[in-house]
């Protein structure tokens, strides 16, 4: 699976190795955050006065523990690690080493997974670590 | 080295009325703001070019709003906020907090999220307060 986006690859350096393909073209409507909660349609910020959306209730911020609010309140809740299970939906949580909160990604059907790189594509790819930044700190992984 | 430039008298005293309107002494003060605001523009697009590259991947607004050339353009002060909304006209993009940053306005009702409805807010905001996009 060689997905041939080389801006991609330049930003996440473990892309192209793990294998990645294209799924839709680049959009700034959206984020990895919303893609992953299955929203195409705005843009989730993490904090709601400058016009971003964040759930309702969830704690608002940059860092992990806003993201994990967001998706609990959303029905996740933090599990062990990423692997998948049935009759268990799981995303894929990313923080890097200055404590931001960076990407979200969730699996496909068939066991490959699936993100929206910033105001980039959204990509399928391989595995979870595929799209780790080159500053990625720790992954959690939520369950529904 | 200075260039000379003949002007009739009518383009003369057209400039000297609009350098009034604007609190200046003479046509020499009018052309060198002018000049000193295209260089503002120059510096903000280049700031804004490099900004997008640098974080097209991110999707974290804050971190996106933490790049160097994003906090510069804010650093710009009020003089940037028309060219900030005539960018957002151009083209969408995360500049909200920096409108915030600069402004205190916040005319976007929280939970809306969609960048096409909030780039229109901030641009109906701009023509609500005198900024011409």
């Amino acid at each position: 699976m060689t997905g041939d986006l080389p801006h991609l690859e330049q930003v996440f350096p473990h892309l192209a190795a793990a294998g990645y393909r294209p799924k839709s073209p680049r959009s700034s409507l959206y984020n990895c955050i919303a893609y992953a909660a299955g929203d195409e349609t705005r843009k989730w910020g993490g904090f709601r006065e400058i016009g971003y959306h964040w759930p309702d209730g969830a704690m608002e911020g940059h860092g992990l523990d806003a993201l994990i609010s967001a998706f609990e309140h959303l029905g996740y809740s933090v599990c062990d690690d990423e692997s998948l299970e049935q009759g268990f939906e799981k995303i894929a949580l990313y923080l890097d080493k200055d404590g931001f909160w960076t990407h979200a990604a969730k699996p496909c059907e068939d066991g490959q997974w699936t993100s929206k790189l910033g105001d980039l594509e959204d990509i399928i790819h391989s595995t979870p670590q595929a799209v780790a930044g080159p500053d990625l700190h720790e992954t959690k992984a939520s369950s529904r | 080295m200075g260039q000379t430039l003949a002007i009739s008298d009518e383009l003369h005293a057209r400039l000297e009325a609009a350098a009034r309107r604007r609190g200046l002494e003479s046509v020499e003060q009018l052309l060198e703001a002018w000049q000193a605001n295209e260089e503002q523009i120059a510096r903000f697009e280049r700031l804004a070019r490099l900004w997008k590259q640098e974080t097209a991947h991110l999707s974290n607004v804050a971190k996106k709003a933490l790049h160097p050339a994003y906090q510069e353009i804010i650093g710009m002060g009020e003089r940037v906020v028309p060219m900030l909304l005539a960018e957002l006209k151009r083209e969408p993009d995360d500049w909200f907090w920096a409108l915030h940053a600069i402004t205190g306005a916040s005319p976007v009702p929280a939970e809306r999220g969609s960048l096409r409805a909030m780039t229109d807010t901030w641009l109906q905001w701009g023509a609500a307060n005198g900024y011409r996009v």
